[in-house]
Parts: C-alpha cells; sequence; structure tokens
C-alpha cells in the first residue's frame, strides 16, 4: 500500500533510478490470425483427400522489433497508417500478447508476469488514445473517470483521490471545479487533457500516447503538446509517442523510428534522423510533407504504388518493392542507366501502369531504344514480347491478363528477386553526423 | 486582374436556425476565384469553411439558409437577392433555377471532391459504374461512350489496370486511390472550377504527396481552377496561389500565398502559423493560441477573435472590423480584418491594452453597434 506525498508524485522512490533502458523490446513480434471463428481458414477442396484442409493466413503487423527506451526520453514512433504503430504499442503494454519476443520493463520480462503481478506492474504503465471522444465514458463524471484506474490499483481513500483528481485536473489546464461534469461539455482538446489526467491519476512511469494530437485542431495541438511536455518534466514521465505527423514528431521525440510494414527501418536521434536520413524510406516520407514555406519549392518526392499486404509481406527488405534506389542484382552486367531503366520497366509491368503497344515503343518508351546487354537484355525482350501489342495480335482479355502477369514473374523472378535487397533483411549501424546517438538504418545500401 | 473572375462572392451569409439560437456560420465573407488558379479556405474546424464551399452550390440544407449576399459564376448569378414590393427580401429574377443549378452548374460547371473518400461512393456499386453512370447523365454520352470515357478518366487520375479495376467495389480501393476516383469524377465533366473539401486530410502522407502531385499535373493540363478548403497550412504552402484565412464565419485575411507566409497581417494566422509544429526545423517552444474558438451560435463582440489575441486592444471589443486593403502585393490586394492597421484609423495605438484579454472566458454580450469608421478602401498602407 502506498503513501500519500506531500507532491504530485504518490511515490518519489517509484522513478526508474537505474542507468538500464525503462523498457527493453527483443525481437518482438506479433501476428494475426486473419479470420477468427470455428471454421475460419478451413477451405474445401474436392480434388485431394481429406477433401479439407486449414490454412490460416497470419497478418504480420509486427515483425522483431528490438529497441530500447530510457527513463525520461520520448521516443517518436512514425509510419503511415496500416504499418504496426499501434500494435507495436499495445504489445508493449501486452494489452495484446507478444507472438514471440520479450519485453522488459524496468529490467523484469513482462511475459514471465501474469495476474496480479501484470496488474500491478500496469499501474506503473499507461495509455492515451488517439479519439479524445471514444475513449472516456459518456455516462461518467470527470472527476469518476480520474478516479477510476485510482480505484482500480486500491490507491487511498475516497477524500484522497478526489483531493487528487482535482489536483490532477489542474495539473492538465482545466478547472478543478469541473470535477463533476460530464464529459460532453469539452471540447476536443480539453476531453484529450482528461485523458492525460487519468492516465497520470496512478502515477505511471511510462506512457504510450497512440496519436493523442491528431484529432485535434492546429491551434489545441500546439497547448496539448505543450502540456504534455510539461508534465513529462513535472512527473518524470517516459513517452511512448505514436504518430504519423513528422512535425509533431520533431517537436516532441527525443529519439525516433521510422516503422514500414511492421518493421524498424530507421532508429536516430531526432536531429540525426530528420538532417540525415539514411533509410530511403525516412527520405520518401519527410520529402512529401507540405512544408508550411510558399518559398520552400524543393520537389515533392513520391513514393510510387502502395503499402504491400503485410500478410505476404516482401522478403529481405520490406520497402524493396517500393524502393528508388534499390540495388541492382549482381548476376548481370549493367551499364549506366540500364538498371533504373529495367527496374522502372519492371514497376510498370507488374502494375500495368502503360497500355499494351507495339515493341518498339516500349522499347523507346522505357530504354530510349537501347535494351540493356546481354542476359538482363534477353530476359528484357523475353518480357516485351509477352505483352507487346503487335505480338499478340488476337489474343482476347484473360489471355492478356495471363501474359502480364506471366511477364511480371519474369521480370521479378530475374531481376527484384536476385537483388541484395530481396535476399537479406538488412541492418545497420551507422556512424552519428548530428549528436552522439546510434544511428541504425535497416537499408543495404549501407553494407 | 481586370477580366471578369469565374466566381465572386459578395457578402455572402449564411445561418442556421436552430432551436438553441441562430447560428452565423459564415457571416458576410467576399472572395473570387480567377481563370486557372487554386484558392485556399483555411481555418480551423468550426471555421465555417466547409458550409462556404457548399453555399456556392447552393447544397445547404435546412435548418441551413443562405440569407444573404450574391454568388456570381461566369456572369450568371448562383444567388441573388432583391428587395420585393412588400420590402420583403426576395431571390432575384435572374437567379439560376434549383433546376438548372442540378443540370447545368453542379458537376458539369462546379464540382466537389469531399473529405472522405469511402462515404462519397457508393459501397454497393462498382466503382466503374458509378463513374459511368455520372458521366452518362452529365454529359448525355450513350452507356458504352460512357464506359469507355470512365476508363480513361481512370487511367488518367493514376489507377493502374483500370479496365479491371473498373469492375471493383469501393472497398477493394485503398484510400488513396478511392480520392483518385473522386478526382476522376470530378473531372469527368471537365468543369472549370472544383471545390475540394480537405481531400487530403484523411490520407498518409506520402499518399497526399501523390495526390497533390495529381492535382498539379491535372490543373496544368485542363487549367481547372479550384477551391481548396483545408486546415494544413502546408498543403497551403504547396499548392495555393491566393489564400483566405476564416475565423469564426469571417475572412480574416486574403494574400497572395507568398505574401500570407512572409508579410502576414492579421494576428490570427500569425498565432497560427507560430502554432504548428514544424518538418523543416526543431521548434523548441510552440506558441499555443489561448483559449478556444467560441462557438458562432454568440460571438464575441467587435472583433471576434480578441479574446484569444495577443495584440488586443481594448478598441477591438467595440470595433467591428470588416476586411480592408491594408497592403499591395504586386497589384493583388492584400486584405485584412484588424484594426492595428492604419487603415482602419480606429484609434488602436490609443487604445489601452485589454487586461486578461487572452485566456479569459467571459466575454460581452453581442453589440448591435458595430463602429465601422469610414475609412477608404483604395488608400491605407500596412503597418509596419
Amino acid at each position: 500500500m502506498r503513501v500519500v506525498s506531500s507532491g504530485i508524485r504518490l511515490d518519489e522512490d517509484s522513478g526508474y533510478e537505474s542507468d538500464d533502458a525503462l523498457l527493453e523490446l527483443d525481437g518482438v513480434t506479433k501476428y494475426f490470425n486473419q479470420d477468427s471463428g470455428l471454421l475460419a481458414g478451413m477451405e474445401f477442396e474436392p480434388s485431394q483427400f481429406p477433401p479439407i484442409s486449414v490454412d490460416r493466413e497470419t497478418v504480420k503487423a509486427v515483425d522483431d522489433v528490438t529497441l530500447e527506451i530510457q527513463p525520461g526520453e520520448t521516443l517518436g514512433l512514425v509510419g503511415e497508417s496500416g504499418c504496426g504503430k499501434s500494435t507495436l504499442g499495445r504489445t508493449i503494454l501486452r494489452l495484446l500478447e507478444p507472438t514471440e519476443g520479450d519485453i522488459y520493463f524496468k529490467g523484469e520480462n513482462l511475459a514471465d508476469l501474469s495476474g496480479e503481478r501484470l496488474r500491478q506492474t500496469r499501474s506503473d504503465m499507461q495509455m492515451i488514445f488517439q479519439d479524445p471522444q471514444s475513449s472516456l465514458d459518456p455516462r461518467m463524471k470527470v472527476g469518476q473517470i480520474i478516479e477510476e484506474p485510482m480505484r482500480a490499483h486500491d490507491m487511498l481513500d475516497d477524500e484522497g483521490r478526489e483531493a487528487r483528481a482535482k489536483e490532477l485536473l489542474e495539473k492538465v489546464g482545466l478547472d478543478p471545479r469541473h470535477y463533476n461534469r460530464h464529459p460532453h461539455a469539452f471540447s476536443g482538446g480539453q476531453r484529450q487533457r482528461i485523458n492525460l489526467a487519468r492516465a497520470l491519476s496512478v502515477d505511471p512511469d511510462f506512457v504510450v500516447c497512440d496519436e493523442p494530437v491528431s484529432a485535434l485542431d492546429v491551434s489545441i495541438q500546439a497547448q496539448v503538446l505543450n502540456t504534455m511536455e510539461k508534465l513529462q518534466e513535472e512527473f518524470g514521465l517516459t513517452y511512448l509517442f505514436i504518430a504519423h505527423d513528422l512535425s509533431v514528431i520533431r517537436h516532441i521525440s527525443d529519439r525516433v523510428a521510422v516503422m514500414y510494414l511492421g518493421n524498424i527501418v530507421e532508429l536516430a536521434e531526432k536531429e540525426e534522423l530528420f538532417e540525415n536520413p539514411q533509410h530511403p524510406y525516412t527520405r520518401a516520407l519527410l520529402e512529401s510533407i507540405p512544408v508550411p514555406d510558399p518559398r520552400e519549392n524543393g520537389a515533392r518526392g513520391v513514393l510510387e504504388g502502395e503499402v504491400p499486404s503485410p500478410v505476404d509481406p516482401p522478403s529481405g527488405c520490406r520497402f524493396r518493392t517500393r524502393c528508388p534506389r534499390v540495388i541492382a542484382p549482381d548476376a548481370y552486367d549493367w551499364r549506366g542507366e540500364e538498371w533504373a531503366q529495367t527496374r522502372a520497366f519492371m514497376r510498370a509491368v507488374k502494375r500495368r501502369t502503360f497500355e499494351p503497344m507495339p515493341a518498339s515503343r516500349i522499347e523507346t518508351e522505357f530504354f530510349d531504344g537501347d535494351l540493356p546487354r546481354g542476359e538482363a537484355g534477353s530476359t528484357v525482350d523475353e518480357a516485351i514480347e509477352l505483352i507487346a501489342s503487335d505480338r499478340n495480335a488476337d489474343i482476347d482479355a484473360d489471355d492478356e491478363t495471363e501474359h502480364w502477369s506471366a511477364a511480371t514473374d519474369l521480370l521479378l523472378e530475374s531481376f527484384a528477386e536476385q537483388s541484395i535487397c530481396a535476399r537479406e533483411r538488412p541492418a545497420y549501424e551507422l556512424e552519428a553526423e548530428y549528436g552522439d546517438g546510434e544511428h541504425l538504418a535497416a537499408c543495404h545500401l549501407h553494407r | 486582374m481586370s477580366s471578369e473572375p469565374l466566381l465572386r462572392v459578395e457578402n455572402l451569409k449564411t445561418q442556421f436556425f436552430t432551436e438553441t439560437g441562430t447560428v452565423r456560420a459564415v457571416d458576410g465573407i467576399s472572395f473570387e476565384v480567377r481563370e486557372g488558379e487554386i484558392v485556399g479556405l483555411v481555418g480551423e474546424s468550426g471555421a465555417g469553411k466547409s458550409v462556404a464551399s457548399m453555399s456556392l452550390l447552393r447544397l445547404v440544407e435546412n435548418p441551413g439558409e443562405i440569407v444573404a449576399g450574391e454568388i456570381t459564376y461566369k456572369g450568371e448569378t448562383i444567388f441573388g437577392l432583391e428587395e420585393g414590393p412588400d420590402g420583403e427580401l426576395q431571390e432575384r429574377d435572374d437567379m439560376l433555377s434549383n433546376e438548372e443549378i442540378r443540370t447545368r452548374i453542379r458537376g458539369n460547371e462546379i464540382a466537389v471532391i469531399f473529405q472522405d473518400p469511402m462515404e462519397s461512393l457508393n459501397p454497393v456499386f462498382t466503382v466503374g459504374g458509378q463513374l459511368r453512370e455520372f458521366i452518362e447523365l452529365n454529359r448525355g454520352l450513350s452507356k458504352d461512350e460512357a464506359k469507355t470515357e470512365a476508363i480513361d478518366m481512370l487511367r488518367e487520375v493514376g489507377i493502374p489496370d483500370p479496365e479491371e479495376r473498373y469492375e471493383e467495389y469501393p472497398h477493394q480501393f485503398s484510400g488513396g486511390m478511392r480520392q483518385r476516383v473522386l478526382i476522376a469524377m470530378a473531372l469527368a465533366c471537365e468543369p472549370s472550377l472544383i471545390i475540394a473539401d480537405e481531400p487530403t486530410t484523411a490520407l498518409d502522407v506520402t499518399v497526399e504527396g501523390q495526390i497533390l502531385d495529381l492535382v498539379d499535373d491535372l490543373q496544368d493540363k485542363y487549367g481547372t481552377s479550384f477551391i481548396w478548403v483545408t486546415h494544413d497550412m502546408g498543403v497551403v504552402a504547396e499548392i495555393c496561389d491566393r489564400v483566405n484565412v476564416m475565423y469564426l464565419g469571417e475572412i480574416v485575411e486574403q494574400a497572395p500565398v507568398d505574401e500570407l507566409f512572409y508579410d502576414t497581417k492579421h494576428p490570427y494566422t500569425n498565432a497560427l502559423l507560430n502554432s504548428i509544429p514544424r518538418p523543416d526545423r526543431t521548434v523548441t517552444e510552440l506558441e499555443a493560441i489561448e483559449g478556444v474558438m467560441p462557438e458562432a451560435i454568440n460571438p464575441p463582440s467587435g472583433c471576434r477573435f480578441h479574446p484569444r489575441c495577443p495584440d488586443a486592444r481594448e478598441v477591438c471589443k467595440r470595433v467591428h472590423p470588416e476586411a480592408k486593403t491594408v497592403a499591395d502585393a504586386d497589384g493583388e490586394a492584400h486584405r485584412a480584418a484588424c484594426v492595428k492597421h492604419d487603415a482602419f484609423d480606429a484609434g488602436y495605438e490609443d487604445s489601452s491594452m485589454l487586461e486578461g484579454a487572452v485566456g479569459s472566458t467571459e466575454r460581452e454580450p453581442e453589440s448591435e453597434l458595430a463602429v465601422n469608421p469610414a475609412g477608404d478602401d483604395s488608400g491605407g498602407e500596412g503597418r509596419e
């Protein structure tokens, strides 16, 4: 049982005083079964015996993530929707059971904890959700909402809880007199402050903030961000700050991890990551944010295509299917622009971005009329034969589709799959140019 | 500049008559859109951006109503009022009928792209079918011709393998792809003006980049004008030519994009720019705007921004500033609605500082006497 201390911190000693990381993830992996239910994934195939097979597809939401979070820091976790950042946040809190890997909090392996011990540890780890509307029970009063976690963890007595709730309301920038109001009486920004107060009520050391400001207006965003920073200092909090907005991440983080399709592709201190990005995906992300400055007319680095399905992610580097800098396969002898042209052609065929046209036009359009030499050239030629309109004059639509996919397979097998990017999963540690922290980049360009 | 603009909006007022009172969602805004330009309509949620843009197509529904103002598009009156014989305001004779608006203007002349592509597409019809029907009805083409046209449009907006995807349903498209379909739909009738209501807000940054690029390309090709409704200053800087900043139903600043960012004339715009974190540099301290935007049902007296304004003085509580030209930017007017500029001559300099204005919650009751000193619109240099 804890004792009330004079300050807002319930227990001055609860702070983590070690030099070690507050939180360590080691190869954390989370797969989801795509279907649930008794008959899910069952397939009926009359041609074989037994005629029923079970084929469960798994969504590889988070795959082998290793990182550390130091006490008192803010680690920004950024990525596009569907990259697994929220899943990672929930897995850390063990709201989701990790499929594989270990999570150490204050040196203790969370996977070994269960029941009462896990519940107690949870008072040290809290979460703030994106939607300030749906994360508050509309039928409860603000005071009850903030006191609920304390009651769940059996902290303080009724009076103590009320006093603390009022104190917290003031700390997060709300009027303590609003203790008896319902959430609907508050604006979005104020509701997010109530969420903050609730998370802080049990005096946690670590807070996972899942897109806490993305639902708020810009001017309100700044207020909430400032409050979060103030509270971090006052309470000695450690944040895992999940967001898709790089500007917000740049403002609030100490270190930043960039996530793509379940993997961390780059991890570095904030200045280093924004000023000296080393992964092509990070670069593309940074280039595509619109800068609020009309004189900044840098070319928009636009990524081709879309994020592949996490059910069947690309081998090796997961970004390779969209990467503008995929490494040329060593098996061929490339000259000048040949690899760049072949790569562009390969992706155009795969995505079918052009209409069937005569072979000669394909050659001019993609290769300036000059096919690559040697083996590479003959493979390209073979692919062109399959799709050129003058070679396949009278085939119907189904056959045409088949030809295109044959050409796609041929090109992918001969080129994309041969590249080191497809064969090995990259992970490299680099020298940081800004600051002295470590800089991890998962890209073979740094081999 | 002398030529007639494509669209001119003058003193537009749209109000919602609710049980708790009249919500003055759009309260006397004026702006114009010229051929081939992208005009930004910027503001926080609740500023009246969407209501303003929907008013342009007379798509405001009960209990909302356009109560005043004039909207002229290519010389035709989309909305206009005049005083009738009994002194009541009535719709002018030359105002287009609902029928004409529906058949000639919406879709054909002015198209809209909405924020949420999932809600704009019908989930039980194929994407291609919806696009085809739209083209068929609006352009009077036969079914087959419309289908060819639809496939062409899908290809035009960068949807790979359009013949295959023509047969697919909206849920089989990703968010970015669905937004492309809506752009295709908007472009299908080659309108002269497209109203884009936060079209990239729901999208990821890399997809947003792709869509902005697409809009750039298409605008070069078709010369379409855009009204771009957004809250994102980054997007504004990237694509807009001229910008209108809205606050609580009013346009508080109107300027070419470069002037807006580099020679900001209204404290609200300034505060907005200072409150956003930057992707291109590290900002250690964010200057948040105090308080929240009041509700349009009972706006503050005088300047509507004064309770949150860092520059507010006593006069701001009394005087309601109408936007005036405060500077000249290469022949373009730079208008702002703030009495601190000389053009207003409201005695701002001599007025006393407002005690506890910033962050204070108390508000004066709505004043009927909006002092509006006569000052000439043409003169007046910007107070630097």
